[in-house]
């Protein structure tokens, strides 16, 4: 097949294609165009800017940790374990990638709320409220993002042969070991691809978490919710936030780049 | 109640599969013997492998290894496979790619619940045992396929095991590397001291290697019994295909091979050099009444030591300088009307050469 050239594609998808391409382009362009680049750097210490970068970067990063520690069993069941109903276990689990953000949101709240299913035992036993908390934040944060890392790592897990894992087993690793030493080791890159993937996701959540743990600068105001804010009465501020987030969001695909595509 | 010690593997497995295919064999190792399980491709033997190192579980069965029950289906005990102690050199070897060699031996030296760092000095040793020490720090990625199957029988000594199990260990070596790989594997099948079977496809291995050779076809047990025996009483085609091809060591220099019977044999191939393995296929062997002539071929006196005929063909044995067996069909059989005396003949191209 070496040598043989596809003909380049007739006019008319040629023109969609660009069209296309603009779509992309242009918001990223108008950004840029507007960005005060001499005040950049006050924009980013002042109080809004500060507070919501701190706020994004711990919420974000325990939102991945918690999709990891959660994320990686969940995988290794749908993956391995065959019971009745596994489609519709995935089928949830895959859920809030499709579902609109808000009403995850919502449906959290019904849970975990003060009024909520499980938040109002747990509220009059304990006097420990989710909501409009940073511990709110990362709840939401998960939610959304836990289920990319799943996908990544249950596809990497029925992609590994498993006589390595039988192997494994046979030379004297308990299943444990056998998890820990073999399994863990040869996903890596994919649990790699997959923590990096909802760590991103989570970085840039708004629906379910302007819903679940709202709005409070200082407390549960991430990045994404500061630009919507900010938009309204700050703009530089706004568009300084995007750029950060244009930034890790760019350099996160960069860093994906041959892993994710492969991967589906 | 005194127990009784029983020494070696006998195991009985019976594993069905959804395509239909059935597994149902029987097969005794005595301690320090080599069982070769010889059969065809997709005639159970590596789901044999795995059943008895515990990685697939029995429909039906049982396994015994040196008198512990490893699997009793009817009486519900299984025992897990870390701890079967059962070495095992798998097909393709399945190195650990993500560990070094040294982390491969490791990983299989903790079987004696040793520390992670006690396995890993005590892997350095284990690897000069072998004479391996200098791919201790490789990944499995940068070794050949002869150091491969070398670290993966190292790595299945490591553990102690009380079997060894050996799924093709030479099919992965390239010709050239085979026979020196198959001399270094006997020497260490003659120093371990508990029950080895061994699993190939490739009779020569079979013959060369085997104390007993157990024949699977189609998921059962066509043939057990010697190497001899087998060559002999070949029950099932495929068992006298395999038995009947005729297997000659010998040493080779500008296209003659000296292999023991007073006059060397032609081969095709000029530049094979030292110690070599020949293979000549029954039916590439004629048998005449009077010397032939003409064409350039090995041709030498003999007498008919015993034949047989089944069907259309007769397998006929010949005697001194070079025992063969040859199989030609039942007419030409009756026409020569062989007493006695009798002139064989191999074209060298029909003659198989493989490094020693």
């Amino acid at each position: 097949m070496t040598g043989l050239r596809p003909d380049r594609p007739p006019g008319a998808v040629m023109a969609a294609a660009l069209l296309g391409l603009a779509l992309f382009a242009a918001p990223l362009v108008g950004l840029l165009a507007r960005t005060p680049w001499s005040r950049i750097g006050s924009v980013l210490t002042g109080p809004v800017a500060t507070d919501a970068l701190r706020i994004s970067l711990l919420t974000s990063l325990a939102a991945a940790a918690v999709a990891t520690a959660l994320g990686i069993p969940l995988a290794w069941v749908l993956a391995r374990w065959e019971f009745p109903g596994r489609s519709l276990v995935r089928g949830l689990v895959l859920l809030p990638m499709v579902l609109p953000p808000v009403v995850g949101g919502a449906a959290l709240l019904y849970a975990f709320g003060r009024r909520g299913l499980i938040g109002e035992p747990v509220y009059d036993a304990t006097g420990l409220l989710l909501p409009f908390s940073g511990w709110g934040v990362v709840v939401a944060n998960a939610f959304v993002a836990t289920p990319f890392l799943v996908v990544t790592v249950e596809a990497a897990l029925r992609n590994l042969d498993p006589r390595f894992e039988a192997a494994g087993s046979v030379l004297g690793g308990g299943r444990w070991r056998v998890f820990r030493r073999i399994t863990l080791p040869m996903i890596g890159p994919s649990v790699g691809a997959g923590v990096l993937l909802a760590w991103a996701r989570a970085l840039g959540e708004f629906g379910a978490t302007v819903t679940f743990a709202g709005n409070l600068q200082g407390r549960t105001q991430t990045m994404p919710l500061a630009v919507f804010v900010a938009l309204e009465q700050d703009r530089d501020t706004a568009i300084a936030l995007s750029l950060v987030l244009v930034a890790v969001s760019l350099a996160v695909l960069v860093v994906l780049r041959d892993r994710w595509w492969r991967s589906w | 109640m005194v127990a009784i010690l029983v020494s070696g593997l006998e195991a009985r497995v019976v594993v069905r599969r959804g395509s239909g295919f059935r597994l149902d064999a029987e097969i005794t190792v005595p301690d320090r013997t080599t069982v070769v399980l010889l059969g065809p491709n997709g005639a159970g033997k590596s789901t044999m492998v795995w059943a008895i190192a515990g990685a697939i579980p029995l429909d039906e069965g049982r396994i015994t290894l040196g008198g512990r029950v490893l699997d009793d289906r009817a009486a519900g005990i299984r025992v897990e496979p870390p701890n079967r102690r059962i070495g095992a050199v798998f097909q393709d070897v399945l190195l650990f790619p993500h560990l070094t060699v040294a982390g491969n031996v490791a990983y299989a030296l903790r079987r004696g619940c040793r520390s992670e760092r006690r396995a890993r000095a005590a892997a350095g040793d284990w690897l000069e045992h072998f004479g391996l020490e200098r791919l201790a720090h490789l990944h499995p990625a940068r070794l050949s396929g002869g150091e491969a199957q070398q670290v993966g029988l190292a790595r299945a000594l490591a553990g102690e095991p009380d079997l060894l199990l050996l799924d093709e260990p030479l099919s992965a070596l390239d010709v050239a590397a085979r026979g020196h790989f198959r001399r270094m594997l006997a020497g260490h099948l003659a120093g371990f001291e508990g029950p080895r079977l061994l699993i190939t496809h490739d009779p020569a291995e079979a013959f060369l290697l085997a104390d007993r050779v157990v024949v699977l076809e189609d998921g059962a047990v066509t043939h057990a019994g010697s190497p001899d025996d087998l060559r002999r009483h070949p029950e099932t085609a495929y068992a006298a295909d395999l038995a009947g091809v005729n297997l000659l060591t010998g040493t080779a220099r500008s296209g003659l091979v000296d292999v023991g019977a007073g006059f060397p044999l032609r081969i095709a191939d000029d530049d094979a050099d030292g110690p070599v393995l020949l293979t000549i296929h029954p039916r590439a062997i004629s048998i005449h009444a009077r010397p032939p002539e003409g064409s350039p071929r090995n041709v030498w006196r003999t007498a008919v030591r015993s034949a047989e005929t089944a069907g259309e063909h007769a397998r006929v044995q010949v005697g001194d300088p070079l025992p063969l067996t040859a199989e030609i069909t039942a007419g030409a059989f009756r026409e020569l009307g062989i007493t006695g005396e009798c002139w064989v003949a191999v074209e060298a191209a029909e003659i198989t050469v493989r490094p020693g």
